[in-house]
């Protein structure tokens, strides 16, 4: 299998990453620090008080076991839902916090007719920044019940597969990504491109808040 | 704009853990379980500069090791450069009887689990070690976190209160590490290659390969089939090759003709030369991040096809994904090699798999006459094995191992 390398920043951007309670949380990141950026798990619990408080330039929001149009997880995942409607920091989003973004915004998201485990390939739409350098098409690992039926308005699709209709759109308005799929592990092949792409992203926007 | 990325530093994190495990132990004595992998023999090796003749090693003998395996272990850790003083304590009756009739995995490992620290638990007490050393590595506590299986050494994570249950309090220097980057600390610390480069070995060893109820003809077959296919997929087989050994005893269930008609279409050869059996086994998989305890479905086309199929991997991925994502409770496609005696009890599937990290895995596509050379072989030497498989399945939806 073949990996690109990927090059990153300048400063030393702080990047928490959100534990959903999916598999990979922590693998998001292993590769963030791979990066250069600094980052660890913070709880679902966090607010954006305590985010600022240890200066976060942007925030990755990670997978979980969670199904977003149920009453119990829409509870545990209150916290990230204001996150998602206050922040304006970079914010990518990872699965089910990928649906939840969705959802929060007036976006719909239920239950895939075919749900995608495993190997998956995603057709670009359109690149934007979070995908350079993925054109036309990679391969990459899902594991995911739900997906997003409709983006909230002022989204763009970014990308999608065979099967699901939404693999990765952006806000229009801020710099705030979802996908569908897990860039963070090894067998997406343009995971780490995404990740470098968005900690440009992170690093820019620090930049220009100074 | 190119900048050098940060490498994971073993020197710096060796120093860190040597200086740490000095510090919290402050002379007194520790014991460390070491099964040869490269996780316990790194902890050990750090554990061993840290502190000495005051660190305990012992390798427990659960029955559930491989041909020759304790003796093997022995061997390797003593001579140098790791000169490790190991003892080996067999068990293997406790454990025998700890697991007795169950056929559930979780129950399963719940119960190695505990006969494992029980035993572990006698020792240091004998020996007046107030101090467990382990191995656990990251995905060990993911998993076990994330409800989807119970791994052997995974405790205080999960609320289990080691210090009041057992007598000792846990220490656990590479829990933060994914195995790629152990065996650079392996490497550093100049672990044998055999060890660094050593493919895992779960922590109940052959018990969660023993699919359902462990008996001893089985567990024999288990053993005999182990042995011949690390031997043929030795250059083939990726990061981790193993075999499994399941009940040749089939289900009667709604999903087998769907299934049927999808391989028929997804292969364009016709339904009559295809034949998909349930069993009545289960496996762990894993899906939209939750464990599913699910059905394992075997498909066996005609021989006339199946060897062109069996060198055309990436039509079986194909597949497989197809197949798992349209029955909701499958977590296991196996595609049958080669047959023996219907009658006989037992079945065996061949796993290759490729990964980093072990938190998501690919098939490999082993060579098909390599696969059917192991499947002959394994018939020869084990007559109540009715069926070779090989297993198709990616990580997710299956698990690494069955249970």
């Amino acid at each position: 299998m073949k990996h690109d390398d990927s090059s990153v920043a300048v400063l030393k951007p702080m990047v928490p990453v959100v534990n959903v309670k999916g598999q990979y949380n922590h693998l998001i990141v292993r590769v963030l620090t791979e990066l250069g950026a600094e980052s660890s798990l913070v709880p679902l619990s966090v607010s954006i008080a305590e985010l600022e408080e240890i200066g976060f330039n942007g925030l990755v929001a990670g997978g979980g076991p969670q199904s977003v149009y149920e009453e119990n997880s829409r509870r545990e995942l209150s916290s990230l839902e204001r996150l998602f409607k206050e922040s304006f920091k970079p914010l990518l989003c990872i699965c089910v916090s990928h649906q939840l973004l969705a959802e929060t915004l007036g976006g719909r998201t239920g239950p895939a007719k075919e749900p995608e485990y495993g190997r998956i390939t995603v057709q670009i739409d359109e690149e934007d920044e979070i995908l350079r350098g993925t054109s036309p098409s990679f391969i990459a690992w899902a594991s995911h019940n739900d997906e997003v039926i409709r983006m909230p308005d002022g989204f763009e699709r970014l990308a999608h597969s065979q099967s699901c209709k939404v693999e990765a759109m952006r806000s229009g308005t801020r710099p705030i990504y979802g996908v569908q799929f897990h860039p963070e592990v090894w067998h997406t092949t343009k995971g780490r491109t995404i990740f470098s792409n968005f900690l440009e992203i992170v690093v820019r926007n620090a930049a220009s808040e100074r | 704009m190119t900048v050098q990325q940060p490498e994971f530093d073993a020197r710096v994190f060796v120093k860190l853990q040597i200086d740490e495990i000095a510090q919290r132990l402050g002379g007194e004595r520790a014991i460390i379980a070491i099964s040869g992998g490269v996780d316990s023999t790194t902890c050990a090796s750090l554990a061993y500069k840290a502190m000495g003749k005051n660190l305990l090693c012992v390798f427990i003998d659960t029955g559930f090791m491989r041909l020759g395996e304790p003796r093997r272990v022995k061997a390797l850790l003593s001579k140098r450069p790791l000169a490790l003083p190991i003892r080996i304590v067999g068990a293997q009756e406790r454990f025998i009887e700890a697991i007795g009739r169950n056929e559930d995995a979780e129950e399963k490992r719940k119960a190695f689990r505990e006969t494992f620290y029980r035993t572990l638990s006698d020792i240091a007490k004998n020996e007046g070690c107030r101090f467990l050393i382990q191995g656990t590595i990251a995905p060990d506590w993911i998993e076990t976190k994330g409800g989807i299986k119970t791994q052997h050494n995974v405790l205080e994570q999960i609320g289990i209160k080691a210090q009041e249950r057992y007598g000792f309090t846990v220490i656990e220097p590479i829990a933060n590490l994914y195995k790629d980057q152990v065996r650079v600390v392996a490497r550093y610390l100049g672990i044998p290659r055999e060890i660094s480069e050593r493919q895992p070995f779960p922590g109940p060893g052959l018990l969660v390969r023993c699919v359902g109820r462990v008996e001893q003809g089985k567990l024999k077959a288990l053993k005999r089939s182990t042995q011949i296919v690390e031997k043929h997929l030795a250059t083939t087989g990726g990061q981790q090759f193993f075999a499994v050994v399941l009940d040749n005893t089939v289900e009667d269930h709604p999903a087998k003709e769907p299934l049927q008609k999808q391989v028929s279409e997804s292969l364009k050869i016709r339904s009559r030369e295809v034949k998909v059996n349930i069993l009545q086994n289960k496996a762990t998989g894993v899906r939209g991040d939750s464990r599913v305890y699910g059905r394992i479905a075997s498909v066996s086309i005609s021989k006339k096809h199946r060897e062109v199929y069996g060198w055309l991997i990436e039509k079986l991925k194909e597949l497989q994904s197809r197949l798992t994502s349209t029955s909701t409770d499958l977590t296991r496609i196996l595609y049958t090699i080669r047959e023996g005696k219907e009658s006989a009890p037992y079945d065996v599937a061949i796993r290759a798999i490729e990964t980093r990290d072990f938190m998501t895995a690919d098939i490999v596509g082993i060579p098909w006459a390599t696969l059917t050379a192991a499947a002959k072989e394994i018939l020869k030497k084990c007559s109540n094995v009715a069926h070779v498989h090989y297993d198709l399945t990616s990580k997710p939806p299956a698990t690494i191992e069955f249970e």
